[in-house]
């Protein structure tokens, strides 16, 4: 028996195997199948609720543009709060436990332990809670409607809500660097999000643009090709780089952390 | 061969750690011999778990260094890892995986994957008496059974040095065994570092034993040195009878430092301190037996536990 030892060096030490790990737990467990259900039933079911129950009032474009809002809308905020729950535990709950500080004896980084998470949170949940979702959404516009949206623009919709997403994952991620517990972790998080819906209402326009507060409605019109009033990009990249600079954070408070 | 030249796998100078209000770690000067079992001793609150968390590089020192086969244990963190094993005092491994999923993940941290890594899993589940419950899931497992996956993961890098957190802290009489059994076994291939207070597990398996106490480092030794004692012999006499005049005699020797007599249920019973051990061994019981009126009951060398020794050196610590 000859045993091959790894040859990844540098930051990027045990990636590999802390990735693998990552996704196991999304993937080799039920838990696909729970957030599968969950985001088909609570996204999916919605919208196919709201069409039927619009089918008969609205010609088939209003109805298919009112559901378009409401998916990029409601969607949006479900899976936000679901983004949130999921990424509340993925640093604070293995502090915890003593897993963070077991695995950390191990020849693997801090930046491998943090980064993935950050790539196993992201690429699951957003497959299981907006990617899948999406994809039923059209099947419904398509039965109910006998229409969907021009699939660029829903494409360029989903992508924005990718990075609304993502933003919020991070951050909280970034948060769990910070505090101990995860009931601060969560509240801060969805404390940002509830400012967002506040805010924009007596602060001057530009700080909602830079914001991601404005990408979840802007989603909605993007789909359906309504003109937004203001360059689309500009949430778009900001909310993207906020999201690298939490990730930044949450790796230099990490690689500080002592267990 | 990664660890210098001298034999020393791990060495520690000046080590500090302190907390606000705390000083958990004082200054601690240390040395761990390559391929020795090595007892590292200490009431709770000692510091036993901080030296280790420094070594393991998850916690920053105040002062001092701390190198492991020559690597600075902050600085070269992962060479450091790369070369060692750990098990935790309260080991906590993801409990949705099995035994052999969290051997394979840890494996991994080492090995590429394949069936040789996939057979090395195997073996090191068999070699701790888990391969019947490979595939269940651990949060079914007992604390025995963690503690044996927790050796497990800690070996299966064939590290150069195991360092264990207080190993049978929470076994029962069978699971002690049975670590201990598979410390001894491992001596062979690694040194083996590891935190206790079960001063009997020591006893059993240490070669060579350190004692913290209050973050300071109160005595280091091989185990048969300091079961010696202060370097003086003691012999133990219990006798019955006339015993003044036996007792005029011996206290009259050169040799005798000191005679201590205590009365137990009617028999005497002597701890004589002395200075040379074999003109002692050639005149003490000789003199004794020399009046007729005295009975010897019991003779011999006083054996020292290493209770005892704990006791005086912490019991001393106290009183500084």
């Amino acid at each position: 028996m000859s045993l091959t030892a790894t040859r990844v060096t540098g930051w990027a030490t045990g990636f590999g195997n802390m990735l693998d790990k990552e996704m196991g737990s999304w993937w080799r467990t039920r838990r696909w199948l729970v957030h599968l259900v969950l985001w088909q039933v609570v996204v999916s079911g919605f919208i196919l609720l709201i069409s039927l129950e619009q089918r008969g009032r609205s010609s088939p474009e209003s109805g298919l543009n009112e559901v378009m809002q409401v998916f990029f809308q409601a969607g949006g905020f479900f899976s936000l709060i679901g983004a949130v729950l999921v990424s509340q535990g993925a640093i604070v709950g293995e502090r915890r436990s003593g897993t963070a500080a077991w695995v950390l004896t191990k020849p693997t980084t801090r930046k491998s332990f943090v980064l993935a998470k950050l790539v196993a949170i992201t690429g699951s949940f957003l497959l299981l809670s907006l990617v899948l979702p999406a994809a039923a959404v059209l099947i419904i516009s398509q039965l109910v409607w006998g229409q969907i949206p021009p699939v660029v623009h829903y494409l360029e919709a989903v992508g924005i809500l990718a990075v609304h997403q993502v933003f919020y994952i991070a951050v909280t991620l970034m948060l769990g660097t910070l505090f101990k517990a995860r009931g601060p972790v969560a509240g801060v998080a969805l404390g940002f999000w509830l400012s967002g819906q506040i805010i924009p209402n007596f602060a001057p326009k530009w700080l909602s643009l830079v914001l991601p507060w404005s990408l979840a409605p802007s989603a909605g019109s993007i789909a359906v090709w309504k003109p937004l009033g203001f360059p689309l990009w500009i949430p778009v990249v900001s909310t993207a780089g906020l999201a690298v600079i939490a990730v930044l954070l949450a790796l230099w408070r990490f690689e500080r952390e002592e267990f | 061969m990664t660890e210098p030249a001298d034999g020393i796998v791990i060495r520690t100078r000046g080590l500090k750690k302190s907390y606000p209000g705390a000083e958990a770690l004082k200054g601690l000067d240390l040395e761990v011999r390559r391929n020795s079992i090595f007892g590292f001793l200490g009431p709770n609150g000692a510091g036993k778990t901080t030296t280790i968390k420094l070594l393991l590089g998850l916690a920053r020192p105040t002062a001092g260094t701390a190198t492991l086969f020559g690597f600075d244990c902050e600085r070269d963190t992962l060479e450091v890892r790369r070369r060692i094993g750990y098990l935790a005092q309260d080991p906590r491994y993801y409990d949705y995986m099995s035994a052999r999923e969290t051997l394979r993940f840890t494996a991994r941290f080492f090995f590429s994957p394949g069936p040789d890594l996939e057979r090395h899993v195997e073996e090191t589940l068999g070699l701790v008496g888990l391969a019947a419950k490979a595939d269940r899931p651990i949060a079914g497992f007992s604390g025995g059974e963690r503690q044996r996956l927790g050796i497990a993961q800690a070996q299966i890098s064939k590290p150069e040095l195991l360092i264990l957190d207080e190993p049978a802290a929470s076994l029962d009489p069978m699971g002690r065994r049975d670590v201990l059994e598979i410390m001894a076994r491992l001596r062979e291939f690694t040194t083996i570092f590891y935190s206790t207070h079960i001063l009997e597990d020591v006893q059993r398996v240490s070669d060579t034993v350190a004692i913290l106490n209050h973050g300071e480092l109160i005595a280091k030794a091989p185990i048969r040195e300091l079961l010696a004692g202060s370097g003086h012999t003691t012999y133990v006499v219990r006798l019955s009878g006339a015993t003044d005049a036996a007792r005029r005699r011996v206290a009259g020797f050169p040799w005798a430092i000191s005679l201590e007599e205590t009365r137990l249920d009617g028999e005497v019973e002597w701890h004589v301190v002395v200075s040379d051990d074999q003109a002692a061994e050639a005149e003490l019981l000789r003199a004794v037996l020399a009046d007729d009126q005295t009975k010897v009951k019991k003779f011999g060398r006083r054996r020292y536990q290493l209770e005892d020794v704990f006791m005086h050196l912490i019991e001393g610590g106290r009183q500084r």
